[in-house]
């Protein structure tokens, strides 16, 4: 793949991470909130709400925006399957050969997959109550085969399917959804609103919660990673300077450290501290920036994903 | 107060966890499948073989993955399509009898990934 197509292809596989994330981070602050408004009524009626800071209209809109990008991507996506399989640009060219790749490949076999989970999750979405059990184990469903899709349709199939490796890997992209996907919806919609119209014991209760999920998402994030990604990096330390990948992923772990630096500070000096408005606003802040952090992380695994390891050009 | 030894120590611990933190972040990268091993191998001296045999370092699609064997001309020489093993990873061409000379060998493998690559070798009939 050469030029614009591969700067397409690049575009779509960071938009598509990122509206799969921004999914999961939805669902699963959705439900926090709703636990902490059950917990809170036992207690005592509040005069807000809790779940206005993320109400549930704008968690449909939101979950409903980012299954229609994913069901866009799906639909252009066996067009760059063919591009990408025929080292050919030629639109009417890769067009022709979709039938082939949609019947005899891989490839072709984990597209109807995907796009079944897309579908369902669509309708899900616009037809079952969000929060409601169903809705619940529908998500859930399509977000396993989504993530498992995304596995099987990567490298680490290449050893066949339901090995280790792929389900190691379905593992890592849940990890990374739900590490980056509750950062990017706490730290851009759900702690700013808290901060405004609950103050700052609120916002304490619920970053504690985020602070908790995301140490144990990133422990499997470490953990399924080293695993998956042992093989090819292994002969690829010495072209780490060199070669466009390792620079990205110098980058990438760059920004991953700066991310669990942000994530450090916010838990040990932050929220270990007394909750202030003073502190609240700052810390409000460092969510904000740790958001912002997360999407370059987001980019940089795209750019990642597009460029072949230095072992890999024989 | 923190020794000169702590010191010591932290910039190790942060030296292994940044050397952690490679292995577990890198593996979106996308993996190009290359011969693992060839039959005649590259620059190879043989008698007249029935066959090229490719084992694929992973597994290819059968539709996109092929070999075709040429003759010192440019000429194509193998009469059949390359065929793909059930393992996936083999692939394989008969040859009709070859006479002597340099005969190349070109090979294309899209990996289940949906990549190619592609790549050609020599090999000589005695």
């Amino acid at each position: 793949m050469k030029g614009t197509v591969l700067i397409l292809s690049v575009l779509l596989s960071i938009v598509t991470d990122s509206a799969f994330a921004l999914i999961v981070g939805t669902l699963l602050t959705g439900r926090w909130l709703e636990a902490t408004e059950s917990a809170a009524e036992l207690s005592a009626g509040s005069a807000i709400p809790i779940q206005s800071a993320f109400t549930l209209r704008a968690r449909r809109s939101l979950l409903l925006g980012c299954a229609l990008v994913l069901a866009f991507a799906q639909a252009v996506r066996p067009w760059f399957l063919a591009a990408s399989m025929s080292g050919s640009s030629s639109l009417h060219g890769n067009l022709a050969l979709i039938p082939t790749i949609l019947s005899s490949t891989h490839q072709g076999t984990l597209w109807y997959l995907n796009a079944a989970a897309i579908a369902a999750f669509l309708m899900a979405t616009v037809f079952v109550r969000i929060g409601s059990t169903p809705a619940v184990w529908i998500s859930l469903t399509c977000i396993v085969v989504l993530a498992f899709g995304k596995a099987a349709t990567g490298h680490a199939a290449d050893q066949g399917d339901f090995t280790l490796v792929e389900i190691l890997q379905t593992i890592h992209i849940l990890a990374t959804a739900i590490w980056s996907g509750t950062i990017l919806v706490s730290g851009l919609l759900i702690v700013p609103r808290f901060a405004q119209q609950r103050g700052p014991a609120a916002v304490w209760n619920y970053t504690r919660r985020l602070s908790k999920s995301a140490t144990y998402a990133l422990i499997a994030v470490l953990v399924s990673g080293i695993y998956t990604s042992d093989r090819e990096l292994n002969n690829t330390l010495n072209g780490l300077w060199s070669s466009t990948w390792g620079k990205i992923l110098i980058a990438k772990v760059a920004f991953v450290l700066l991310a669990l630096c942000l994530g450090a500070i916010s838990r040990f000096r932050y929220l270990g501290a007394e909750a202030t408005p003073g502190r609240s606003a700052q810390l409000v802040r460092l969510l904000a920036s740790e958001a912002v952090v997360m999407i370059v992380i987001l980019s940089l695994s795209g750019l990642l994903g597009s460029n072949a390891p230095p072992m890999s050009e024989m | 107060m923190m020794t000169f030894a702590d010191l010591h120590h932290r910039r190790h611990a942060i030296k292994l966890f940044i050397f952690v933190l490679l292995f577990a972040i890198a593996p979106f990268a996308l993996a190009h499948t290359h011969p693992a091993s060839m039959m005649p191998a590259a620059n190879e001296t043989v008698s007249a073989p029935d066959s090229v045999m490719i084992h694929f370092t992973g597994a290819v699609e059968p539709k996109f993955s092929t070999i075709t064997v040429s003759d010192a001309t440019g000429h194509v020489v193998n009469k059949e399509a390359s065929a793909v093993a059930s393992d996936g990873k083999m692939v394989s061409v008969a040859l009709p009898k070859l006479s002597a000379g340099v005969y190349t060998v070109n090979w294309v493998a899209v990996s289940v990934d949906s990549h190619r690559s592609q790549g050609d070798y020599k090999f000589t009939v005695k």
